[in-house]
């Protein structure tokens, strides 16, 4: 087996895409629009059921706009 | 079509705005000024004989064949190198030019062999043509006396002999490895009658020589001299067809000329727009794969990939394909399937793979290769100007004053293309190359970079955001172009963020490790130098930050208005031959076809009122998350069309964990390739040479491909995608793949114009093509943005998780080289295996000093993810703390060395960047010792005979 943790690797590029979109007017919007345009509903699903351990302020934000739609 | 050689006007055209009208031998003919009397002649339908003058080259005038006579000029000219004259009388057939003439032939002819009928040019050859044309019956000179008749035969190439005994000196092979090529590989040496073509010095013959093995001095050669061994082997064509080149994204079309069903060879078409009658040693010549012995052509299945293969029928294997889908859908939902459309494979082949897995496996997991290569251009660009797409067609590149080129290697991986941007070069244009190898194009024959820019591999967007810096803080931004086509609020926020003293040059110099003034210096040259293109690869995209890079270079596009006209844009080389195209088909699992978003309704209407099923509105799994679902057990079952992600994916352990998790991988393709070892269902393949349909280049072209054999398995590759539909229930029909065009038409606005019957009638079409843009959009973004306003996008460097340390102290970077085509599943079946038939690793001399490392030693490349053995080649191309190596041999599998980490934005991962260790190695590593016995063992066939 790869040995490979996905919840792990979700963390990951939820922070990259938090930290790349710092920029934008409303990166919690950016980043949640993001996430809704290239996630599938099940890794999203993957990642509320994770919590916030690990993620950065604007990832939290961003899921928990996110949250009813995954819901 | 019978065979017809491809016209050939003598000299090149010339563009004039004026138009000169002349007489020759009493016909009155109007031609753009400056052209030759030659080509005039031949525009007339007339014919001067000649040798040394061919419309792909520069006028010579040393044959001394073409000569005319005008009224009023003194002696016989040659009309090679004489303009037409408003009014000029010219006379092309007189006695006195005839005699000449035929004296001239007399010469040539006197130190040539009479071997016609047993040469392999017999009737294919100018000379025999002229030497009939002028009548010449006798040769009054004998053969007694010095001549070059028995000089020895340079059989060195693969793919080409160079004979001696039979040249004329006529500079034309010289010529074009100059003019068209740009590599100047081949001289003439000696003088008078000790002339001869050389390839480089005296000890060298072709193949220790220069050469790239073009092919241009073999379509140049006049005679036999140079000659496709194949012609020799199999004899003259007796037919042609016109299609499109299966290797890059440059698009070159050809003419295949064939004897019977076999392809004797492949021929650039000069009318082709994307190549302009040039070709490279991968289109030219390396297509023996299509008859190689390893095509598989019978289906096989079998239940474990540990048992032995099975052949089957073809109703057997689709019918057992379309079981364990159905069985799987039923058991783990559809969701627990997928699809990987391929970027080798048509249009209309990619178009039917991703409707398969929408409307037949009912989910949008359906993704391509270009999530691995260009998929970070599709979101910047998109982002950015409002196209996934390039902004230029390639003759745009005439008209730049200076080309940035960052993260590409042209020479190698679009090498048609890097010749006109190396002729441009020698024009006079300046370059500046953002690379942290010496790549050829920073300093090859009469071309040198004005800047290279050695970066830190990881550090492209510090790098473009310190050009940024100096452009915006230095007052060189297109202030005009700005306020007219930008958002004016986002562009100051972006000027605000590049003017900060942390990203200026000075700042970032520790970071990039490029000093600061060769930033400013090409900075300040990029926006005051005239017309800039920018041309990238994926030295771009395949990184952490690749989306962000991409945008990076839009942001410099607009802020220097080089966007909208010849000459300027933002220029993606695209990998591989349909990689633009794959991504126009809707093969992404957020877009249909036509980047629209599966989230919005209008679009999903359009598909569902024609396809009659429902489309998912949420996005799909793209390929590296279907492993990871693969791996926790969520999915189940994959239909992989022409790729190969366990050579081409990076993390290789992971993507064969993945492989192995599923209980059904259909595998498409010509060969077992290594993806097959974990496959259940193999559906055998067809090449381009053996099918119809479209392929879209790197300047969205689209051409046609068409068929010149019959496919050696029975089907073309969409016809075999239409029958495990069928398979599956679905009421497919298309009778051939213009009615998948039509239904691509029909569906996507940017294609609403395009037919097969426009592209067989016109020979291409750059999309969109539709009312706006009824005969397609050669340069895109000229009277405003597809989006509206440009848009700056705030680009922050952000260093990848990637990093050096003790244990891995040096950066791994990855690449292609000329002769092999990315997984090398075609190249490696050819004699391009001559120039390359291992993976080899470069390393800057200091480091491989401090590890008693020498040219030829093997070495252990190890990683956090994994480790490899392969030989090393010390070079200074790679600077200290470099190593670059290509994936071309699976026997090396370099990405079992790569990481997973990716893009921020589309998952495109980073092989530009991988933390390693080189150590001295005496064997191949346990990796690769389990994986030569697994594959052994996977590709084993069970002898019965199949019904």
């Amino acid at each position: 087996m790869s040995g490979v943790d996905t919840t792990a690797k979700l963390v990951t590029m939820a922070n990259q895409i938090a930290r790349n979109l710092l920029h934008d007017k409303d990166p919690v919007l950016a980043v949640a629009d993001h996430i809704h345009a290239f996630w599938t509903v099940r890794m999203q699903e993957q990642l509320f059921a994770h919590g916030p351990d690990g993620l950065d302020a604007v990832a939290i934000a961003a899921l928990e706009r996110l949250a009813p739609h995954g819901g | 079509m019978g065979y017809e050689p491809q016209a050939d006007f003598g000299t090149p055209a010339v563009k004039s705005e004026t138009t000169v009208t002349l007489s020759i031998d009493g016909r009155a003919v109007s031609v753009p000024a400056g052209t030759t009397v030659m080509r005039a002649a031949a525009l007339s339908g007339g014919s001067i004989p000649r040798l040394c003058a061919t419309d792909s080259l520069k006028q010579f005038g040393s044959c001394r064949l073409c000569l005319v006579e005008i009224d009023g000029m003194r002696g016989t000219p040659a009309s090679c190198t004489t303009p037409v004259g408003a009014g000029m009388v010219v006379h092309t057939e007189t006695a006195r030019l005839q005699k000449l003439r035929r004296g001239v032939m007399e010469l040539y002819i006197s130190d040539h062999p009479l071997d016609c009928l047993t040469c392999s040019a017999n009737n294919d050859c100018e000379l025999q043509d002229m030497a009939a044309n002028v009548g010449l019956r006798d040769v009054r000179y004998g053969y007694e006396g010095d001549n070059h008749l028995g000089a020895a035969p340079d059989v060195s190439n693969p793919y080409f002999d160079f004979d001696p005994s039979k040249c004329i000196v006529c500079s034309r092979c010289v010529r074009a490895c100059d003019e068209v090529q740009g590599t100047f590989a081949l001289t003439i040496s000696g003088r008078g009658f000790g002339s001869a073509v050389s390839a480089g010095l005296p000890t060298d013959d072709f193949m220790s020589s220069e050469c790239v093995s073009c092919g241009a001095c073999v379509a140049a050669c006049p005679t036999a001299t140079l000659n496709e061994k194949a012609v020799k082997d199999i004899g003259k064509p007796e037919r042609s067809v016109i299609t499109t080149c299966a290797y890059c994204g440059v698009g070159c079309t050809f003419r295949a000329e064939m004897r019977g069903e076999q392809v004797v060879r492949m021929v650039p078409w000069k009318d082709g727009k994307a190549n302009r009658g040039h070709s490279c040693v991968k289109g030219r010549f390396a297509w023996g794969y299509a008859r190689h012995q390893d095509r598989v052509t019978r289906p096989m299945i079998r239940a474990t990939v540990t048992e032995p293969w099975r052949e089957v029928s073809w109703e057997e294997a689709l019918g057992y394909a379309a079981g364990e889908f159905k069985r799987i859908a039923a058991q783990y939902g559809n969701n627990a399937l997928g699809g990987i459309v391929s970027s080798r494979c048509t249009n209309e082949e990619g178009f039917l793979v991703q409707k398969l897995v929408r409307a037949g496996f009912g989910t949008n997991n359906v993704d391509t290769c270009a999530r691995v290569c260009h998929s970070p251009t599709g979101y910047g660009l998109k982002n950015t100007f409002g196209t996934s797409a390039g902004t230029q067609d390639f003759d745009s590149v005439e008209d730049s004053d200076v080309m940035l080129v960052i993260g590409a290697n042209p020479t190698d991986g679009h090498p048609v293309f890097a010749s006109r941007m190396k002729k441009r070069l020698r024009q006079g244009a300046k370059l500046i190359v953002i690379d942290p190898r010496r790549t050829d194009i920073v300093r090859s024959p009469h071309i040198e970079a004005d800047y290279h820019l050695p970066l830190r591999p990881g550090t492209n967007v510090a790098i473009l955001t310190a050009i940024a810096h100096v452009i915006v803080t230095e007052g060189l931004v297109d202030e005009t172009f700005v306020r007219e086509r930008c958002d004016m609020d986002e562009f100051r926020d972006w000027a605000e963020f590049v003017s900060d003293a942390r990203n200026s040059p000075e700042f970032l110099a520790p970071v990039i490790g490029v000093d600061a003034d060769l930033m400013r210096g090409a900075a300040r040259l990029f926006a005051t130098g005239g017309n800039g293109a920018i041309y990238y690869g994926l030295g771009v995209t395949e990184h952490s930050q690749g989306s962000s890079t991409v945008m990076a270079i839009a942001n410099l596009a607009m802020a220097t208005g080089n966007i909208g006209r010849r000459g300027v844009g933002v220029n993606p080389l695209r990998g591989q031959n349909n990689v633009q195209g794959a991504c126009d088909m809707g093969s992404f699992p957020h877009e249909l076809s036509g980047y629209r978003h599966v989230s919005d309704p209008e679009a999903r209407a359009l598909f569902e009122a024609e396809w009659g099923v429902r489309i998912d509105p949420e996005p799909g799994l793209r390929i590296p998350n279907m492993l990871d679902a693969a791996t926790d057990g969520l999915f189940k079952g994959i239909y992989i069309q022409g790729e190969d992600i366990l050579q081409s994916d990076p993390d290789s352990k992971h993507v064969a964990a993945g492989l192995a998790a599923m209980e059904c991988v259909i595998v498409q393709d010509l060969f077992l390739n290594e993806t097959a070892n974990y496959a259940h269902v193999f559906l055998p393949g067809s090449t381009f040479l053996e099918k119809n349909g479209t392929f879209t280049n790197a300047e969205r072209r689209i051409q046609l491909v068409r068929k010149v054999m019959e496919p050696l398995n029975g089907y073309e590759d969409w016809e075999v995608t239409q029958e495990l539909a069928r398979a599956m229930g679905l009421d497919w029909n298309y009778a051939h793949p213009s009615e998948i065009m039509d239904e691509i038409a029909r569906l996507t606005p940017t294609f609403a114009g395009v037919s097969f019957d426009r592209l067989d009638a016109e020979g291409s079409l750059q999309w969109p093509v539709n009312a706006a843009f009824p005969d397609g959009a050669p340069i895109m973004h000229v009277d405003g943005f597809v989006r509206g306003k440009g848009r700056f996008v705030v680009t922050e460097y952000i260093p990848t998780d990637e990093r050096t340390g003790p244990r891995y102290p040096l950066l791994l970077t990855t690449g292609r080289i000329l002769s092999q085509y990315n997984v090398g599943a075609q190249t490696r079946r050819t004699e391009n295996v001559v120039w390359h038939e291992e993976d080899l690793l470069e390393i800057h001399p200091s480091d491989a000093e401090n590890r008693g490392i020498r040219s030829g030693d093997w070495v252990r490349l190890a990683s956090r993810a994994g480790e490899t053995t392969l030989r090393a080649t010390v070079t200074d191309r790679v600077a200290p703390g470099v190593v670059y190596t290509t994936f071309h041999h699976p026997t090396t599998q370099a990405n079992v060395v790569t990481t997973d980490n990716s893009d921020w934005a589309t998952n495109c991962p980073e092989y530009k960047v991988t933390a390693v260790q080189i150590t001295p190695s005496n064997g191949p590593s346990q990796w690769q010792q389990d994986y030569d016995a697994q594959a052994d063992l996977s590709r084993r066939i069970a002898v019965e005979a199949a019904e």
